[in-house]
């Protein structure tokens, strides 16, 4: 399996935004674009090249979800990339509606910063464990 | 984890944006404000209900991250509300209570934000009731108990006062820490009678340890008090800086700092089994398989105990533990001897040069177990004999300094925040004028318990001379350290000493200093700055703490 390197990260909110990419970059030793919306994701998503996305559920203008279903269609999004989902605590049948959409996993709001890296990691290890 | 992580740096970011994200709070305080204000006018404006779902639902998602837990999740609570609201057709809906709200949210910020320092430390009070051990005291005498729960809580515990020992079997829900008892806190005549059984039947529910207090000071009172299941007997009027000491004595949560076990044996599979049977237990263990590598394992895994095998490749486990004995640093280690061939003469020569006990394979596992437990737990007693000042129970001057370059030394190899405070009881010349050399020694005996009460067991405590102490706070910041010494010097001057009848309270004044801000320091210059920072704290009014600076 490739080893995760490049992670784009769409949430709307500066401050979270900032800690994670902290978090993801500084302890996790990845690297990370961010992007403050969808809209920004979809433009710089080609450059980029991103090996997963970790997209926040509710943004205003386009939602985590909208946002992985225009990633989809614009073929953004193959076999081999995994997603996660940020959002608060959620019910099973919730993580199943998300899954349904064509995210990997969920990663529960308020993340802590010292663990972040290390879950991302490991949703990418056990995505890449189901490809074999 | 990747190579490149600075912890040390990342906390400090990670603090920078906590306090940033503090300071952005006041604007979603404000923001809030505006839309309560919206809604008391019109209370199913959709707009402004959207606009007080988004702004709970970010507050909810990232507060938590920042270290405001409580605040995170009032604010998850209120956000379901509105979305249930805002589903609701219009005719059903309630008007939302936005203004409480806010005030719920900001009592929950106040509670994160004392509790903050608490989170990241973990001291002593992180463990039961907002942290503090809860003591049940029975007494009858409800002036006395006033006095003592008032006392006992400056020491940082938390006491229940019940009446009678009638009030014991009332709540079988709930268990204390510690059961401070007086023998005759009833009125029934089968205590009277026959104190020993009464106390047992009514003490049969409780693991917890016990202590009975009473105003007779005889062999019988002690005795019944022993049989009734207590660990002990304090005679009234009670000396509470004392008993404080006693009882946090009891409770402090066992030792445990896990045992560091050698194990030389150059049988690789009787070594891993060993090693497994002490891992199990709870043990932190290394096995050497090559005799020349010993002296950089002794300094790498710096073991408390060594099972060494007899017979080793090109040389003997007496050998070993002779060159063991020639340098000073390890020559108190105990070491267990392992042989699978029995013979008296030669466990005799054995135990002569240098060994402290000797098993013979195939070893009991359970034997083993306990042989290592029991042989540390002499050895760290030895060690706290030698190390520990007698009148305050904490590292004396030589060791609380050889713990702050360990601390240093380990920090250079892996980064981490530590605190160096220097703690300082205010006016002591006038106490020991005033109430004497006796009195002076309680003042000194109160600090070292509190401080001991307090603090976690990483945490390295001494009594640096006379009146003075330094406390080196692992992994834990300069503000921190501030907010606990704070808090403790808020507890100290609430101790009502008694001294010839007049009764007085002293302060303390601390200076704090961590390694993060002062990265190019020594150990011995950060030692100097928490000094300095004392002497501002005693120059600017005393009973205060400062921090250094630049």
């Amino acid at each position: 399996m490739d080893t995760l390197e490049r992670v784009m990260y769409v949430e709307d909110d500066d401050d979270i935004r900032l800690v994670a990419c902290m978090a993801l970059e500084d302890v996790g030793g990845l690297t990370v674009k961010a992007c403050s919306s969808g809209e920004q994701a979809l433009r710089d998503v080609e450059a980029f090249a991103p090996q997963m996305f970790l997209l926040d559920v509710m943004m205003p203008g386009m939602d985590g979800p909208s946002t992985l279903l225009e990633l989809s269609r614009q073929g953004y999004i193959t076999e081999a990339t995994a997603v996660a989902f940020m959002t608060a605590k959620v019910h099973p049948e919730e993580i199943a509606r998300y899954k349904k959409l064509g995210a990997t996993d969920v990663i529960a709001k308020p993340f802590d910063p010292m663990t972040l890296a290390d879950d991302v990691r490991s949703i990418w290890k056990a995505f890449n464990g189901r490809l074999n | 984890m990747a190579d490149s992580t600075n912890p040390q740096t990342f906390a400090a970011r990670l603090e920078k944006l906590a306090a940033a994200y503090s300071k952005r709070l006041a604007d979603d305080f404000s923001h809030l404000t505006m839309l309560a204000g919206q809604l008391e006018e019109d209370p199913s404006c959709t707009q402004s209900l959207q606009q007080l779902h988004a702004a709970l639902h970010s507050l909810a998602g990232s507060a938590g991250t920042f270290g405001f837990v409580q605040l995170g999740r009032q604010a998850r609570e209120q956000e379901l509300q509105v979305a249930q609201n805002l589903e609701q057709s219009c005719n059903d809906k309630q008007p939302l209570p936005v203004f409480e709200w806010i005030t719920a949210l900001q009592k929950a910020l106040k509670t994160d934000e004392s509790k903050k320092s608490a989170i990241r430390i973990e001291t002593s009070r992180a463990e039961s009731v907002g942290g503090e051990p809860v003591i049940w005291l029975v007494e009858r005498d409800t002036m006395l108990a006033e006095y003592m729960v008032q006392q006992l809580h400056s020491f940082g515990f938390h006491i229940r006062h019940l009446l009678n020992a009638k009030a014991l079997a009332h709540d079988k829900n709930s268990s204390p820490d510690l059961l401070l008892i007086d023998h005759r806190a009833s009125h029934l005549e089968a205590l009277r009678a026959d104190p020993v059984t009464f106390w047992q039947q009514h003490l049969k529910d409780f693991t917890c340890p016990v202590l009975f207090i009473g105003s007779e000071e005889s062999f019988t009172a002690r005795l019944n008090a022993l049989r009734s299941g207590g660990q002990s007997y304090f005679v009234k009027p009670l000396d509470m800086i004392n008993l404080a000491s006693y009882m946090a004595q009891l409770i402090k949560t066992k030792d445990t700092v896990p045992e560091r076990v050698m194990i030389v044996e150059d049988d690789e599979e009787l070594a891993q089994h060993l090693q497994g049977v002490l891992v199990e237990a709870g043990m932190h263990v290394t096995v050497l398989d090559r005799a020349d590598a010993l002296f950089e394992a002794m300094h790498d895994a710096n073991p408390e105990l060594i099972l060494m095998d007899l017979w080793l490749p090109d040389v003997t486990g007496t050998e070993m533990a002779a060159l063991l004995r020639q340098v000073e640093q390890w020559a108190q280690v105990p070491i267990v001897y392992l042989s699978s061939h029995f013979n008296s003469e030669l466990r005799d020569q054995a135990l002569l040069k240098g060994g402290d006990a000797f098993l013979e394979k195939p070893i009991d596992p359970d034997l083993l177990i306990n042989l290592c437990r029991s042989r540390v737990k002499q050895r760290r007693k030895l060690e706290d004999t030698q190390n520990r000042d007698s009148l305050t129970g904490l590292l004396k001057h030589a060791s609380i300094k050889e713990a702050l370059d360990y601390q240093w030394q380990l920090t250079q190899r892996k980064p981490q925040p530590f605190s160096v405070v220097m703690l300082d009881i205010d006016h002591f010349k006038a106490v020991n004028d005033t109430h004497g050399h006796a009195m002076g020694d309680v003042v000194i005996a109160a600090v070292g318990t509190l401080l001991r009460q307090r603090f976690r067991s990483t945490d390295r405590l001494g009594r640096y001379g006379g009146e003075e102490f330094t406390l080196v706070l692992v992994d834990c910041t300069a503000d921190h350290a501030e907010r606990m010494v704070n808090n403790l010097r808020e507890d100290f001057a609430a101790i009502q000493f008694t001294g010839g009848g007049n009764p007085f309270a002293c302060t303390l004044s601390a200076g704090v200093v961590d390694n993060q801000h002062f990265p190019d320091d020594t150990a011995e210059s950060l030692l100097n700055r928490a000094d300095q920072a004392l002497y501002q704290a005693k120059n600017s009014g005393r009973n205060r703490v400062c921090l250094a600076i630049d």
